[in-house]
């Protein structure tokens, strides 16, 4: 009796979202589908857009035709509601003629009629994994669960297979020879494990591209699979005594999860320093040529980049440090704007000044607010990224900015006054 | 289907008795070398390293297609069994097997570490403790005369010629410990002058800025361009006798000092750090220090990790427990850091990072607020475990 009632609600939903339409077609040639009615000489037609009117003698027809809700409506009436196959049917049509609403709706009809309809769950991105339907993003959680666990002639025999044919994103195409490539590689199949990540990095976007080229590139350069750790993994084991497991230094498979994030490490250890080494340079610049300490400051940036690729986060510090030297260059700036504007304001009070050198010296005072107010604004949108590190930065540009915001109103009111 | 199934365990039988005659023959096929190298591979892993030093040498010198990589494997778990003299062999031969330079380093640093593997570990022992009554009475005096012996960074001058030779030497033993072992590898191409002092008086009336209680220190001057850079020291205790604790403690303590300044120079050093290394350069049992951090980690004194490291000289209230803590936190990260990773904290403290963040970004790890949290637990429970061990040992008479 529920499902009965569930199942009309379910058909009331679909009958109500049918709408009537027709066809007209006017003398120059101009076809508009819609819902026609005459008013005295003129023909109205409702449109998905809004309604048009043409005059009676633009018109050379009227085709009162079944719109695709209308066919489907028909077809729905026609159909034996009670089998999932012939209402299947009636979806894809529903879907191949735009009514995608529709459409789901049926789905949703039929898998309440059986839940294991197995061509409406694939049509529904569903994909069976051990006798269970699941969603696209579930499927792959498993997958990851059986890459952890070790199962990887499954992965690579029937889970992914699945995956790839349920894949209808370039995202989750991605995704899925992601697992693909680190199914080969911990199977320790080094070289498909190679060609699979150098593949993956031609599809993959912005750090993740760099990421899937570094392990290629190690893979290419330790072809064996083994890589030698200098240092033991996870870094920070030794000294926070962490439970987990860790690798000793010395020669280790990269069929292993943690000695492939310490060849990661190790390569944004040397972006980390390839940075610092651009950094000190910049540092030396950036009193006597800010230009070119600018620039190497952005050359430094980009090592970081590909560092934060490897390890995310890991130059992070060093980002901060490079913010915090922009700002403590800009705030110099602002200094002198403002002793500026000091020396500039004391000479206010001092001399007997015309109208007009009077009006000149204000607006050199706004002038010179400007510098330091776009000076201080850009300090913000520096710090922003880091309101944790940088919060006294924050707060100070912040309350200066307050401060000139308040000073140039009132020079702005005296220079309007004395117009 | 009967039959098929005949068939299959007629094959496995042959296919079993095979693979045993030519076992018993000698004939067993050799592993693929890949499968060698990474089967010795999880071997070493899981610390089977007999097992994965065969496995390695096997890959290592297939005669179809060697893998001379495996040498790495054979050298680590030869080292790791304290094979050291094999080990140095193996890890020669990957050395000349890899064209790479960090591959080459590494194999040297192994080479260098197996060398030093089998030489016995050295206990850095008190320089009083090779001294007898005798020796120590002879040290105890003082003549009218200064005298003054040199070494190779240092200049002595004493009213004792035989403490002026003694120092002479010492002094350059601690310096090599403080540069090399406390400091990382640090250099110091400088030239010191050490003063002792005759007594506690004179060392005061002498040694600039020394506060009443101590018993040395040290001054770093720079004067039209020239820097002087010197240590008072004082030679007997109220007694008169020779003060052991000069040479043991007070020596070392202040020239890590001296080497702290002029190696942070104009930047600030943090006080526990500084303190800290100070007490580590110093000779002689800990467990006072050791014992006194635990308590006060365990108790109302506490001073938290977050305090210990901003704390300045004129915010502390409680000078043994801040000292007894720096002291603990400044080993527990020497302890736990490679000699690499402590080098680099120092440079990034020196060049103005925060403890906390030297201390992620030497490790090369993401910076994260929970991190100081969780140091500051590790240091905790290795300051703790550490004074209990100590008190084991003193309760078996050790």
């Amino acid at each position: 009796m529920a499902r009965r009632a569930v199942l009309s609600g379910c058909l009331v939903a679909l009958f109500a979202a049918v709408g009537l339409a027709d066809k007209l077609i006017l003398i120059d040639g101009r076809t508009f589908t819609g819902t026609v009615a005459v008013e005295g000489e003129t023909v109205l037609i409702t449109v998905p857009y809004g309604t048009l009117r043409f005059p009676k003698n633009q018109v050379e027809r009227i085709e009162l035709k079944d719109t695709p809700e209308q066919e489907f409506r028909k077809k729905l009436g026609e159909a034996p509601l009670d089998d999932p196959n012939a209402l299947y049917g009636l979806a894809r049509w529903a879907q191949d003629n735009s009514l995608s609403r529709q459409a789901s709706d049926l789905y949703a009809l039929i898998l309440k009629l059986n839940p294991d309809h197995a061509p409406t769950r694939r049509s529904l991105g569903y994909i069976l994994l051990q006798k269970k339907w699941l969603r696209f993003d579930q499927a792959v959680q498993q997958a990851r669960g059986k890459l952890e666990a070790g199962s990887y002639a499954a992965l690579l025999d029937d889970v992914l297979p699945a995956l790839q044919a349920a894949a209808g994103t370039k995202e989750q195409q991605v995704e899925v020879v992601e697992l693909r490539a680190y199914t080969f590689l911990r199977s320790r199949q080094f070289d498909v494990a190679r060609q699979t990540f150098s593949e993956l990095a031609t599809k993959a976007a912005g750090p993740a591209a760099a990421r899937f080229a570094a392990i290629a590139d190690i893979l290419e350069k330790n072809a064996d699979g083994m890589y030698v750790l200098r240092e033991a993994y996870p870094p920070s084991a030794a000294l926070l005594g962490s439970a987990s497991a860790s690798i000793k230094p010395g020669p280790a498979s990269l069929a292993n999860a943690l000695v492939l994030e310490a060849a990661l490490r190790d390569l944004a250890k040397k972006e980390i320093a390839a940075g610092r080494k651009l950094m000190a340079e910049a540092h030396k610049l950036d009193l006597t040529d800010p230009d070119a300490a600018t620039q190497k400051y952005a050359q430094a940036a980009q090592a970081l980049d590909r560092a934060d690729a490897m390890v995310p986060s890991i130059a992070r510090s060093y980002r901060t440090e490079i913010a915090r030297r922009k700002i403590a260059n800009l705030r110099k700036d602002a200094d002198t704007d403002a002793r500026k504007f000091d020396e500039a304001m004391g000479k206010l009070g001092l001399k007997d000044m015309s109208p007009q050198a009077y009006k000149t010296m204000i607006l050199r005072l706004i002038h010179h607010l400007d510098g330091t107010r776009d000076n201080l604004k850009k300090i913000l949108a520096i710090a922003e990224p880091f309101p944790r590190e940088l919060v006294l930065e924050i707060k100070w540009a912040e309350l200066d900015l307050t401060r000139v915001e308040s000073m140039r109103k009132i020079l702005e009111s005296e220079r309007d006054g004395r117009k | 289907m009967a039959g098929n199934r005949r068939h299959i365990a007629l094959c496995a039988v042959l296919v079993g008795g095979l693979a045993l005659g030519a076992a018993a023959l000698g004939l067993s096929p050799a592993p693929m070398p890949l499968d060698g190298i990474q089967q010795a591979l999880a071997s070493l892993g899981k610390g089977q390293y007999a097992a994965a030093e065969h496995q390695a040498r096997a890959a290592a010198t297939n005669p179809q297609d060697p893998l001379p990589r495996a040498w790495a494997v054979v050298g680590a778990a030869r080292q790791r069994q304290g094979l050291y003299a094999s080990a140095a062999r193996a890890y020669r031969l990957f050395l000349g097997s890899t064209d790479s330079p960090d591959m080459r380093e590494y194999a040297l640093e192994q080479i260098r570490i197996c060398a030093l593997g089998l030489q016995a570990p050295a206990v850095p022992a008190a320089p009083s403790k090779r001294l007898d009554k005798e020796a120590r009475d002879r040290l105890a005096g003082v003549h009218d005369q200064t005298y003054t012996e040199s070494s190779e960074h240092f200049v002595i001058r004493a009213r004792n010629p035989q403490l002026a030779r003694l120092l002479a030497a010492e002094a350059e033993a601690a310096l090599d410990r403080i540069c090399r072992v406390i400091l990382a590898g640090q250099d110091y191409p400088h030239s010191v002058r050490i003063n002792v002092w005759p007594d506690h008086d004179t060392y005061l009336s002498h040694a600039a800025d020394a506060p009443e209680w101590s018993g040395g220190s040290f001054s770093f001057q720079v004067n039209a361009g020239i820097a002087t850079r010197q240590i008072d020291l004082t030679q007997r205790d109220e007694e008169g006798a020779f003060a052991v604790i000069m040479l043991d403690r007070v020596l070392p303590h202040e020239m890590c000092h001296l080497v702290l300044r002029e190696y942070f120079g104009d930047a600030a050093c943090p006080l526990f750090l500084n303190e800290g290394l100070a007490m580590m350069s110093e000779y002689g049992p800990e467990g006072r220090r050791i014992d006194l951090a635990s308590k006060a980690i365990a108790g109302r004194a506490r001073i938290s990790l977050q305090e210990l490291l901003a704390r300045r000289r004129y915010q502390i209230t409680r000078p043994a427990v801040f000292y007894a803590e720096a002291f603990s936190f400044v080993e527990f990260l020497h302890s736990r850091m490679t000699v690499r990773q402590f080098k680099a904290f120092l440079g990034h403290v020196k060049s103005g990072c925060t403890v906390c963040d030297a201390v992620q970004r030497s490790l090369y790890v993401p910076a994260e607020e929970s991190f100081l949290p969780a140091l500051a637990s590790a240091w905790e429970d290795h300051a703790v475990e550490q004074a209990q061990y100590l008190r084991a040992l003193a309760a078996t008479g050790n």
